[in-house]
């Protein structure tokens, strides 16, 4: 107990935080998927803050590439696989937390099979087919969403299906049906600033603490806009987007048999 | 009296610049109309419109000195 007042002592004496923030964040479970260029500081961060049940989900191996951006990873680390990598350097950083990781992907069977295990699941991906199947599973299992995206020189972060004034948005009331596969350049197409994911995951790292604490005010039906070569921020309030009804499928067998790749492509 | 476009990221490239006014087209589908006669790449482009930074989705109005913002979606992680 001794170990754990102090390892958090510097947040918990924080006006309006204290020990039941810090309680609650020990209790919470968040499920991050993708641990790339958004993941990697997510996860430092919600484990340095001490959630204490963190899931980690990547069945890719680290490239050298990646390592502008993905922090945890270092040139001894090519070729391994994220989640192995992560969960040694995340245990090493508070050895309080339990890390599970899942070598694989995020698919329907899945999401459907694991998302209930968690309170919040955080979009860390970087592709338009994971982030329309994890927004429209989050829907479907009830479960709070905290997005962040990124391209170029610019991020997003959001927080969804979280009610907050009688409102609860997902993902599709902003765009309810993903661009043409070609419309929007990847990261390794357009390239990327490294600082920029780092940015964006720690606002998704701090959106995540704060709905788990109580404390602020959380973004929930807002979408942060945010321009790293100029530092402008814009704060936009999201409203419920009249075709985001069709789109969304109604059912979890619905949901398990849409096509994804092929919406996307 | 006008309004300012703000763009966000590859709309930018299909204008030509991140920010401009243009004269008050009157109401959001007039917007898209002139917009896409001027810059017929952006016709194709999928993005969401904020007016005061508040999204839009029917037909809207607008007000001179209105800002406007045209949100395209990212992906990148």
């Amino acid at each position: 107990m001794k170990e754990f007042i102090l390892r958090y002592q510097r947040q918990i004496i924080l006006q309006g935080f204290g020990i039941e923030a810090q309680e609650k964040l020990s209790k919470a479970n968040v499920l991050v998927i993708g641990v790339g260029g958004l993941g990697c500081p997510i996860l430092q961060y919600l484990v340095a803050a001490g959630v204490g049940h963190i899931g980690i989900v990547d069945q890719d191996t680290i490239s050298l590439p990646n390592l502008n951006r993905q922090i945890l990873f270092g040139q001894e680390d090519v070729g391994k696989f994220k989640v192995d990598v992560a969960a040694a350097k995340l245990g090493a950083l508070n050895n309080l937390v339990c890390i599970s990781t899942y070598k694989q992907k995020c698919d329907q069977a899945f999401a459907i099979e694991y998302f209930l295990n968690y309170d919040i699941i955080v979009d860390a991906t970087d592709n338009f087919a994971s982030r329309y199947l994890i927004n429209d599973a989050c829907l479907l299992l009830n479960k709070p969403l905290v997005f962040g995206a990124v391209a170029q020189f610019e991020g997003q972060v959001a927080v969804f299906n979280t009610e907050k004034n009688g409102l609860s948005l997902s993902y599709r009331d902003l765009f309810p049906m993903p661009p043409k596969n070609d419309e929007v350049m990847s990261c390794a197409e357009g390239g990327i600033l490294g600082v920029l994911p780092g940015i964006i995951g720690m606002m998704q790292a701090t959106e995540v603490i704060k709905l788990i604490s109580g404390v602020g005010e959380s973004l929930a039906n807002q979408i942060l806009t945010y321009n790293a070569l100029s530092q402008e921020m814009y704060k936009i309030a999201l409203i419920k987007n009249p075709d985001a009804e069709h789109e969304v499928p109604k059912t979890i067998s619905a949901f398990a048999t849409l096509n994804y790749e092929w919406l996307c492509s | 009296m006008g309004v300012e476009i703000i763009l966000f990221g590859q709309l930018t490239e299909k204008v030509g610049g991140n920010h401009f006014v243009m004269e008050n087209p009157g109401n959001t589908s007039l917007l898209k109309t002139q917009l896409f006669e001027k810059f017929p790449a952006l016709e194709n482009a999928k993005f969401t419109i904020a007016i005061n930074n508040k999204i839009v989705f029917e037909n809207t109005s607008i007000k001179d000195d209105d800002k406007i913002v045209l949100m395209p979606p990212f992906s990148g992680g």
